[in-house]
């Protein structure tokens, strides 16, 4: 069958019509798988970020939850700063693995090394946060699940950097979980044991003085 | 090696003078056990942190359960549970609580600050134990514990600051305590690291035990191959002196002898022998060599003729020599007290055999006729005395200082060995004291209370930055006193019940949940106060033994004090306390002083010594004796001028051959005035030059062993030797028939 001119532009057209109607679709099932490696590398990219949250402390110890609230604030790599505006006070700065506990005037200075449990547990934390796998993984196991818009991952530990530690307060139930959207997490789950909890939600906020760069999409 | 069937050892410490006074006994101790003696130091190199991390923990897992070791660490190991549980039991008497700690403010802070921390996240105590101890006293327990020092982390386990070496640390059992065992786990660890490893990766291992069991192999390796070098070398020059084998099987008899003879009388006196002093020992064969070579150049178809002509001669030679070794007999050093017994009876033995036994077999020697070699020309003479003059002025002039100061380079470690313990402790960060305060008691309490109130000026100069880091036993545990006080103002069950009730109001916390806290304080109320080395305090054990022990009636406690700025400060600060039994030791001074204390003793001993040998010289050759004692001073004079400018600070070692020398000089100045026969003055001419060649052919090839103290000694007395030769030929003048030739 010959093809006139005519015949010609005609497919061109169907053409061009098929791939701007199938694009969408190719686009929006793209969107849809969202992986650990999307977030890590999308957490790799956030230099600072300046957060509000509100805290929920569990404990055999209480007898009620122990709400506090505060900022905090994160510098990639390593850096993670946490002030408590209520009920206590304080001024909580992790640079590594060097802990600085300020409150009531008086600062004190922790090395983790000293405590192998929460070194571990700090190692996760700054893992997750600045998209470093295997800082996360020499010590617990990692599941992921959910989209780009409600993402959760879920740490356990697993048992590899066995720390037979007086200190060492993890229990077979331990587990640290983070929710979130994007490249932002705006809520953090960790449970020592089923008594032994706290949950944080975080919200953007911008920093008291400088402009906040917020996360990333 | 006739070693065999005697009993070696290699306790390096032999080599370290015997500790007059308490503080060099201190010294004595710190350079024997820095750290505790049975420990070593490994350090794993060669790959990036994360694999070394590995390599790490990997080693640690299949060393658990040797039994060899009492204890492995690499860092990755928390607080040992045992030890937890005993700080928590006993962690009233341990610290010193805040004031009001236990009244209702007091408490109320306390709980304040448990919540915030729990909020934060930032608790160490977790919730039982918060219910427990709510004032946190077990931490502060645990502070106190800690040893000062602690290295780096990362990836969990120590590694150096540049994260280019993962550090592990290994405590043998007391089992382990034989040499042999301890060799056999050294060559265990690298057979484990090397199937633990790929290509390029090192393991390094470092400690007292590590440079024993080296120093063993290395001794012996060194011992053999001098052995057989100067076996050899000895053998070929005979051969050309002699130009006949037989001397040179023959000559071996008095040799053998002499090894022997030596070794015997060690080890009936001393019960073993060192395994140094044997390497030393074969050198003492260098000059039992000149005996049978006196014999031989005299001997030209006569031997027992020639041996009872030479005999005098020979006779006076071996005693200053056996005088100039008599001076190590009463040395503070042990091995130097073996080496010098080993010599005299090896040389006697040597010469024994020389006088009755050689020349009965002595045949078939091809009678040599040498002339005697012309004088030395004026010109010549003047010139080689005028280099030597020159020389000592020049050496004289050198502003390097002369004597050794540094105790540590007496050590018979190679330089090599040393670097590496230096590198693994550094990268190990192990914190060692410059200076240590002594406390002196009655019985360990009294130590301890003592210490107590230097810790507030102690830790004082901590906080002001003064002092990196302190240690010592009453931080670890207080004194009984001290534990009562506390422990009887602990409150009454009733009024802590009380007080809780007040904290706890506005709290989410019910003071009904701290049960647990008010029936620890009741027991600790109760208990007895813990004292050192006793059941209730075994944990402790082995932080406090390092720290106070028994000595003879008396207990001393040691304070040690780590990266102190400056000394004279806090010195004048603890004086200013006025305590009884207190002394600051600064450990390089005590060393520097023992050394020159020893270095003076020996010096005097040497002067007295070389008083004899002039007075034996002088009663048995009268005016004759005068030129020999002039050569033989020049030629030590000459011999310390060339040491001195080779950069060789003199240490004991030095002195000790430099009486070698002397004993040398002196026969060779003997044999050259003896004149005689002008036939036999050719002989005597030849005999001195070979004795001189063998001599410096054996400590010639000492010079070059790896062991400080051999090197030392091999290049000290190859110096010697020559020096000597040319002195007697040079200024000491054959005796003619009648009278003295000058």
């Amino acid at each position: 069958m010959r093809m006139g001119p005519g015949t010609c532009r005609t497919w061109t057209m169907l053409w061009a019509l098929l791939s701007v109607a199938v694009a969408p679709i190719t686009c929006a099932a793209d969107a849809s798988r969202w992986t650990l490696d999307d977030l890590l590398v999308a957490r790799q990219k956030v230099t600072q970020e300046y957060a509000a949250f509100t805290q929920e402390r569990h404990s055999l110890l209480l007898e009620r939850p122990l709400l506090s609230e505060g900022t905090l604030h994160y510098r990639a790599p390593a850096l993670l700063e946490q002030i408590i505006t209520s009920p206590f006070p304080s001024h909580i700065r992790l640079d590594g693995d060097d802990l600085t506990l300020e409150r009531d005037g008086a600062s004190t200075r922790i090395s983790l090394q000293q405590y192998p449990a929460a070194a571990r547990d700090a190692s996760a934390l700054r893992g997750v946060l600045s998209g470093d796998r295997s800082a996360v993984e020499s010590a617990f196991s990692l599941s992921f699940q959910g989209s780009e818009d409600a993402w959760s991952l879920l740490l356990v530990p697993s048992g590899n950097s066995v720390v037979d530690d007086a200190r060492d307060t993890a229990t077979s139930e331990s587990r640290i979980e983070f929710h979130g959207t994007g490249a932002f997490i705006d809520r953090i789950e960790i449970r020592r044991s089923a008594s032994e909890r706290s949950v944080m939600t975080i919200t953007p906020a911008a920093p008291s003085a400088a402009p906040a760069t917020g996360a990333i999409r | 090696m006739l070693a065999q069937g005697l009993r070696i050892d290699s306790d390096l410490g032999l080599f370290l003078p015997r500790a007059h006074d308490r503080e060099a006994a201190v010294l004595v101790d710190e350079l024997r056990s820095g750290a505790a003696a049975r420990t070593l130091l490994l350090g794993i190199s060669g790959a990036p942190p994360a694999r070394l991390a590995e390599l790490s923990r990997t080693l640690l897992a299949d060393l658990r359960g040797d039994a060899r070791l009492q204890h492995a660490s690499n860092g990755s190991g928390g607080l040992p549970r045992a030890l937890g549980e005993w700080v928590m039991e006993n962690r009233y008497a341990l610290t010193v609580p805040g004031v009001n700690a236990f009244d209702a403010n007091g408490l109320g802070r306390a709980l304040r600050q448990r919540l915030a921390d729990l909020a934060a996240g930032s608790n160490l105590l977790d919730p039982e134990q918060i219910l427990r101890d709510p004032t946190a006293a077990s931490l502060a327990a645990f502070a106190r514990l800690a040893p000062p020092g602690q290295p780096t982390k990362r990836h969990g386990i120590w590694m150096s600051a540049a994260g280019d070496r993962a550090m592990m640390l290994l405590e043998l059992s007391t089992d382990a305590a034989s040499l042999d065992q301890q060799a056999l786990l050294i060559r265990d660890l690298h057979a484990l690291f090397a199937r633990r490893s790929d290509a390029g990766e090192r393991l390094l291992i470092s400690g007292p035990i590590a440079f024993s069991v080296d120093a063993r192999r290395t001794i012996s390796a060194e011992s053999r191959r001098l052995a057989l070098a100067a076996s050899a070398c000895v053998a070929v020059l005979l051969f050309a002196a002699y130009r006949a084998s037989s001397v040179v099987v023959l000559a071996t008899l008095p040799v053998a002898c002499s090894l022997l003879a030596g070794t015997t009388a060690v080890s009936m006196l001393f019960g073993g022998i060192h395994g140094i002093t044997l390497a030393f020992g074969i050198t003492v064969l260098g000059v039992a060599m000149d005996y049978p070579i006196h014999l031989f150049s005299h001997a030209a178809g006569r031997p027992q003729h020639a041996i009872r002509k030479i005999w005098p001669t020979l006779r006076l030679g071996l005693l200053s020599t056996s005088m100039g070794y008599g001076a190590l007999l009463g040395s503070d050093f042990p091995g130097l007290a073996q080496l010098g017994v080993f010599a005299i009876t090896g040389l006697a033995a040597a010469a024994a055999v020389t006088r009755w036994v050689l020349p009965h077999w002595l045949t078939g020697l091809p009678a040599a006729t040498r002339q005697e070699p012309a004088p030395v020309r004026a010109s010549l003479r003047a010139l080689l005395i005028l280099v030597g003059a020159a020389l000592i002025v020049v050496a004289a002039l050198d502003p390097r200082p002369w004597l050794e100061s540094d105790i540590a380079a007496l050590s018979p470690i190679p330089e090599a060995s040393k670097r590496v313990d230096r590198d693994l402790r550094r990268d190990m960060a192990l914190a060692e004291a410059t200076h240590l305060l002594l406390v002196e008691g009655q019985d360990i309490q009294q130590v301890l209370q003592r210490q107590e109130r230097l810790l507030p000026a102690l830790a004082a100069a901590r906080a002001a930055g003064e002092l990196a880091a302190f240690d010592a036993a009453a931080r670890i545990l207080p004194s009984v006193a001290a534990q009562r006080e506390r422990l009887a103002a602990l409150p009454a069950a009733p009024a802590l019940r009380t007080a809780l009730e007040q904290a706890t109001s506005g709290l989410p916390l019910r003071a009904a949940r701290f049960e647990p806290f008010v029936d620890d304080v009741e027991r600790a109320r109760a208990s007895a106060p813990l004292e050192p080395f006793t059941a209730r305090t075994r944990i402790l054990d082995g932080r406090l033994g390092h720290l106070i022990e028994q000595r003879a009636e008396r207990w001393i406690g040691r304070v040690l004090l780590i990266g102190l700025q400056q000394p004279a400060d806090l010195e004048a600060r603890i004086r200013a306390l006025n305590l009884p039994g207190t002394d600051f030791v600064s450990l390089h001074d005590t060393g520097s002083r023992m050394l020159r204390a020893f270095l003076h003793d020996g010096g005097i001993r040497a002067l007295w010594l070389g008083l004899a040998i002039v007075a034996a010289l002088v009663v048995a050759q009268r005016r004759a004796a005068v030129p020999v004692v002039v050569a033989v001073l020049a030629a030590l004079g000459f011999s310390v001028a060339v040491l001195h400018l080779l950069d060789e600070a003199l240490s004991i070692f030095h002195m000790i051959a430099l009486l070698l020398v002397l004993g040398i000089g002196v026969d060779y100045g003997l044999f050259r005035a003896r004149g005689g026969a002008p036939g036999e003055r050719g002989d005597t001419v030849h005999a001195v030059r070979t004795c001189w060649l063998t001599t410096l052919a054996v400590f010639g090839l000492l010079a070059s062993s790896k062991i400080p103290v051999l090197h030392t000694l091999g290049l000290t007395v190859a110096i010697g030797v020559s020096a000597c030769y040319v002195a007697s030929m040079v200024l000491v003048h054959p005796r003619t028939a009648g009278g003295v030739d000058s």
